[in-house]
């Protein structure tokens, strides 16, 4: 009988640490499209992200309308002629940390390099993807995440009307930080 | 006769060019002077999304709509305020409001800019304070 109880309770003191379940709601992810002929980019600031820690699991979601640009029509073709955020209003993406890393013990305030393999889902498109990344344990207990990747366009169905070619990386540059706190 | 067509053309034409020029650097609108055209409770939005949520994205897409309720939740990011209003109506706002804490009855307007499917919340975006 006692034995029984030392482990429940072994158990429900462990188990905060050992399933850690962490999110975000304020992530921030930046797209940026260089060509010689014009800049464009926009920053979402409130990517939903969850990052459980002992399934080294990482999922995002960012809503296309949450994108701000300086430009009101940039903003108005992003949304309408490119990515169609009324038809596919969320770009997710969902993966898994590959590299063989106890993060519950990271050393404190220290960028490891991190490999993520997963899943993108954009305007519609299912693609496999790996994203390089570094991830940090802060000594308040919270995670720091950043990673930067291309993402082509024409991977998932993003039309570019030939006038304008020019003006429009084929490929974007992704950028993303976020800070997950324990749920 | 033709000095004046000509002149006429040209200033039409840089009339043009101008507006244009207005046009595509034109910041995005902030709806600090556009009127709300929907208005519901925090706890009545939330409950519409709960039954039937392609109706009700439809009802306030592009729109813009008010919403009353209780701050749940305040975060701040480097440029924004991000509160959730109610249960799950994640508001998005532009500047810093550091009035905002949890338990402030407030009035929201802003524009619906999608249902993540994460945490299950309703978001609005270009949010302005209305009470």
């Amino acid at each position: 009988m006692k034995n029984w109880i030392v482990t429940l309770i072994t158990l429900l003191v462990l188990s905060p640490i050992v399933a850690q379940k962490m999110l975000t709601r304020t992530g921030v992810i930046h797209f940026s499209s260089e060509t010689p002929i014009e800049k464009i980019e926009a920053e979402s600031a409130q990517v939903a992200s969850i990052f459980e820690v002992s399934d080294k699991m990482i999922a995002f979601n960012v809503l296309m309308k949450s994108f701000k640009f300086d430009k009101a029509l940039m903003e108005e073709h992003f949304n309408e002629k490119y990515v169609h955020s009324d038809k596919y209003p969320a770009a997710k993406f969902k993966g898994t940390i590959i590299d063989d890393l106890d993060l519950a013990n990271l050393n404190l305030n220290e960028f490891v390099q991190v490999s993520i393999k997963g899943e993108m889902h954009f305007h519609g498109i299912k693609k496999p993807i790996q994203i390089n990344g570094k991830i940090k344990l802060n000594d308040n207990n919270s995670f720091d995440f950043e990673c930067d990747f291309p993402l082509t366009l024409s991977d998932y169905n993003v039309e570019i009307p030939s006038l304008i070619e020019e003006k429009i990386a084929k490929e974007v540059m992704i950028g993303v930080k976020a800070n997950y706190k324990k749920s | 006769m033709k000095k004046k067509i000509i002149s006429g053309i040209l200033v039409l034409l840089i009339g043009c060019l101008i507006y244009g020029f207005y046009r595509y650097n034109k910041p995005p609108q902030s709806l600090e002077d556009v009127k709300s055209e929907l208005f519901f409770s925090a706890k009545e939005l939330s409950n519409k999304f709960v039954a039937d949520q392609n109706k009700i994205a439809k009802r306030i897409s592009k729109k813009v709509v008010e919403i009353s309720g209780v701050i749940s939740s305040v975060e701040f990011t480097a440029h924004s305020t991000l509160v959730i209003v109610g249960k799950n109506i994640k508001c998005e706002f532009q500047k810093k409001h550091e009035d905002f804490v949890v338990g402030k009855q407030v009035s929201i307007k802003g524009v619906y800019g999608g249902f993540d499917e994460l945490f299950n919340e309703i978001s609005l975006i270009k949010c302005q304070i209305t009470n």
